[in-house]
């Protein structure tokens, strides 16, 4: 049995952007399966750029066409029996599958809303990382296609920091959960959950999440867990864990970093929808100053005839 | 040290009831099961169109009343008043109930689906439902605006097989996790059953000509229906339950609509612009009309 895993671009050394992809793929390794990584898939012109990217292509032969998502993958592994998860007792896996949903909903929607949605945080690091695979013309747009497809698609009746907090609450409720366990949230082998839980706190720690890092900070052991993921099973990928004193929220802030974060935190109060009606706001004065400018420049002269 | 100010009574803002429920909306019933947990009494008023429900005014002892918009914000406002309804549980036992909140939320998809998204079920259930509260126009128009202003806020790529095979699973796991005792962590009801009893609650006691999701719940997760059952007769529907007042429709003294500080600040701004521009342009007609006449006459 053999994968072709359709990934999002690399991105900070880790094997994509997404981190749904990099839970599959964790998934997949957990389990000793060979995977081919495809992570050209936002240049494929038979995928979309902006839509979910966890593709994973098995042998047509095999009567099993593709799979998108890492619930897909996880379903896929299940039914074959494979993975750590169905030796879980009933209450475990009633637990896991509790802390897997939280895990994508709020760790994923804050993570998203931060290194997508937060303006300083997009531009200072997520555009870059998208746009470092995409061709010379289309680096300005495609990044802020995604940009605004990842804030379309976010719920309009919450804001940044709401959806943060539930990440932040997130993180503290799977470390005191990890506790000090020395391998994995369930004995020695890895499941479901210790693959998302990898690739969001990952990804958290090495995308432009300055506020979630700070909560990860006061989670040592949730660091210590993907730290032990990355060692086990992912040696041959360039990124490496911060340490602790690494982590950008460890920094002693200076005033600049203030001074913007207090920006940020001004932009981020307003709801989903508030932001968009501003932002489109601005498109029309823009389109408005621009049609009265053109006006002048193509029919001043007419003006000028009817006032004398 | 940090001084809390005790919450003598709450006045909640919500959509209305309906199918047995004291609200149609989930979080509503969530933010009535924890006031009720709590033990502060209350009543209801129907929500402003619009609001991110629901809408929760704690009154307290001293000092100005605080409201809170939205679930999250009254969880985090009661807890930090000292009504922390999670406050006998371990650190370990909180995280796994921050989950299994988070599991209970992610399965309500299946509900708004069903509820709100299908058209038909919609138009024999909820349309009818919310219509009954308005005139004719307005009982055509206000579901419509609702189901639409649900559209926009929950864009979701999915199949509807997936959506319901997720929350199966999902009620699955918490059906599981119950088995037969009387609450989720220990002695006594947390968030999580108030979770369950707002979401599932509402899931499956809506009542759509069409729909499967209400008998599915209803003779697939027996556990979850006795803890709804439960919840209801001991905190809703029992003369133990004297102390609190009783959630009716009050009335409402001004017509003036709830909102918080910052709102009205800039409701303020705004109507002040409002009248600015107005004022600017019927001066604009005042004192520039004559010469416009002129020039259209020559």
């Amino acid at each position: 049995m053999a994968f072709d895993l359709r990934t999002e671009c690399p991105a900070w050394g880790m094997p994509s952007l997404n981190p749904g992809d990099t839970a599959a793929l964790a998934l997949l390794r957990f389990n000793g399966i060979p995977v081919n990584v495809v992570s050209t898939a936002q240049l494929n012109p038979s995928v979309s750029p902006v839509d979910t990217c966890v593709i994973l292509k098995e042998d047509m032969e095999e009567g099993l066409p593709s799979l998108s998502g890492f619930g897909d993958v996880y379903g896929t592994l299940k039914l074959r029996n494979l993975g750590a998860d169905f030796r879980l007792t009933r209450a475990q896996k009633a637990e896991a599958r509790a802390f897997c949903s939280m895990i994508a909903s709020k760790l994923g929607s804050g993570s998203l809303a931060e290194a997508w949605a937060i303006e300083d945080n997009f531009f200072s690091g997520t555009a870059q990382a998208y746009a470092a695979e995409l061709p010379l013309v289309l680096r300005p747009f495609i990044p802020r296609l995604r940009s605004s497809y990842v804030r379309r698609h976010m719920p309009s009746n919450r804001t940044d920091e709401d959806m943060i907090s539930d990440a932040e609450e997130c993180i503290a409720a799977l470390e005191s959960r990890i506790g000090s366990r020395s391998s994995f949230f369930y004995g020695t082998e890895p499941t479901a959950l210790d693959a998302l839980s990898f690739a969001y706190t990952l990804f958290v720690m090495l995308a432009p999440c300055p506020r979630l890092r700070g909560a990860l900070r006061k989670a040592p052991n949730l660091v210590q867990h993907t730290a032990r993921v990355s060692e086990s099973y992912f040696t041959s990928y360039a990124f490496s864990v911060p340490d602790m004193a690494g982590l950008e929220g460890a920094q002693p802030r200076n005033v600049s970093q203030t001074k913007s974060e207090a920006k940020t935190s001004s932009d981020s109060s307003l709801s989903r929808s508030e932001a968009l009606r501003r932002e489109w706001n601005r498109y029309f004065l823009g389109a408005c100053a621009a049609s009265f400018v053109g006006y002048l420049l193509f029919y001043g002269g007419e003006v000028v005839d009817l006032m004398e | 040290m940090v001084v809390t100010r005790r919450v003598v009574s709450a006045r909640v803002y919500q959509e209305r009831s309906g199918w047995d429920m004291p609200s149609i909306n989930p979080e509503c019933c969530v933010a009535q099961c924890m006031l009720r947990f709590a033990q502060i009494p209350y009543v209801v008023a129907v929500a402003d169109p619009g609001r991110n429900l629901p809408v929760v005014e704690l009154i307290f002892a001293q000092g100005p009343s605080t409201i809170c918009d939205g679930l999250g914000e009254f969880i985090r406002r009661m807890k930090d008043s000292g009504y922390d309804v999670d406050r006998q549980l371990t650190t370990v036992q909180k995280s796994e109930a921050a989950a299994f909140r988070s599991l209970v939320q992610d399965a309500d998809l299946a509900r708004i689906l069903e509820w709100w998204i299908e058209k038909e079920n919609f138009r024999l259930g909820l349309k009818s439902l919310l219509g009954e509260d308005y005139r004719f126009p307005m009982s055509e128009i206000y579901p419509r605006w609702r189901r639409s202003k649900v559209l926009q806020e929950r864009r979701v790529a999915a199949e509807e097989d997936e959506i319901s095979f997720l929350a199966e699973e999902a009620y699955g796991c918490l059906e599981s996790r119950l088995g037969r005792r009387d609450w989720f962590f220990s002695e006594h009801p947390t968030t999580v059953d108030a979770f369950v009893f707002g979401y599932f609650g509402c899931a499956s006691s809506g009542k759509i000509p069409e729909g499967k999701l209400s008998e599915m719940l209803s003779t697939g997760f027996p556990s979850l229906m006795e803890l709804v059952k439960r919840i209801r007769e001991r905190y809703f529907n029992t003369p133990s339950s004297a102390n609190f007042v009783q959630p009716q429709a009050e009335p409402r003294k001004s017509k003036a609509p709830v909102r918080s500080p910052e709102e009205q600040q800039t409701w303020t701004v705004s109507m002040r612009y409002a009248a600015g521009m107005m004022i600017t342009f019927f001066g604009y007609i005042y004192l520039q009309s004559e010469p416009g006449i002129e020039f259209i006459e020559t």
